[in-house]
């Protein structure tokens, strides 16, 4: 099964390698690339300095296999990525990236933009905002 | 946790709920097997149950 997590923040180099990796691939025209970041948010006066992300690893790649291929069957992709921290991330790194390829841009878009909605709301990760003074509470996703 | 003698996903949480009061108030999904379940489901030998609380990823 493709893994997904990987421990902290992903590196903006990783992203780079992985586009430098399809660059050979000619019969790509058009990638639609999503990376998350985490945000500073400010809630009731606290800021958030970090998330730690826990999952249930075993269930959430299973399910991603599924989206994986509900994709390729729904779009004329010809790769897809997806990659997601586990662990503590600080405010400002990346924790979620997304790529999609396709021949053309509409469907690497569609795909890109549907494998994001599909992570955020059907894969079991769970976001604890850590405060900067003390405390945490735990990410709701909209 | 190892659960005996439990015949289904309702009587499990019949369970959960009388040893663990606040559960009521703290909305969860039940996974068997990795799957999620709406519905009343008949507990296997060693099925694997899990309680989810809304995901928030990404």
């Amino acid at each position: 099964m493709q893994q997904i997590f990987c421990e902290g923040a992903i590196s903006p180099l990783f992203i780079a390698e992985v586009i430098q990796k399809y660059s050979g691939d000619a019969k790509i025209g058009a990638y639609n690339i999503f990376i998350g970041q985490i945000r500073a948010d400010v809630i009731n006066q606290q800021v958030v300095s970090s998330i730690a992300y826990t999952a249930y690893k075993e269930m959430a790649l299973e399910k991603m296999q599924g989206i994986r291929s509900e994709i390729f069957n729904k779009y004329p992709v010809i790769e897809m990525e997806v990659h997601h921290s586990i662990g503590s991330v600080a405010a400002g790194e990346i924790c979620l990236f997304v790529l999609a390829a396709s021949a053309h841009r509409k469907a690497a878009m569609e795909a890109c933009n549907e494998i994001v909605e599909r992570v955020k709301s059907e894969l079991p990760i769970w976001g604890k905002e850590c405060f900067v003074e003390e405390g945490y509470q735990w990410k709701t996703n909209h | 946790m190892v659960f005996t003698d439990v015949a289904d996903t309702d009587q499990l949480d019949d369970i959960l709920h009388a040893t663990y009061p606040l559960l009521r108030e703290i909305k969860y999904v039940i996974t068997v097997d990795r799957k999620i379940i709406r519905e009343n489901v008949a507990l296997l030998e060693n099925a694997e149950v899990a309680l989810l609380p809304p995901f928030s990823g990404g």
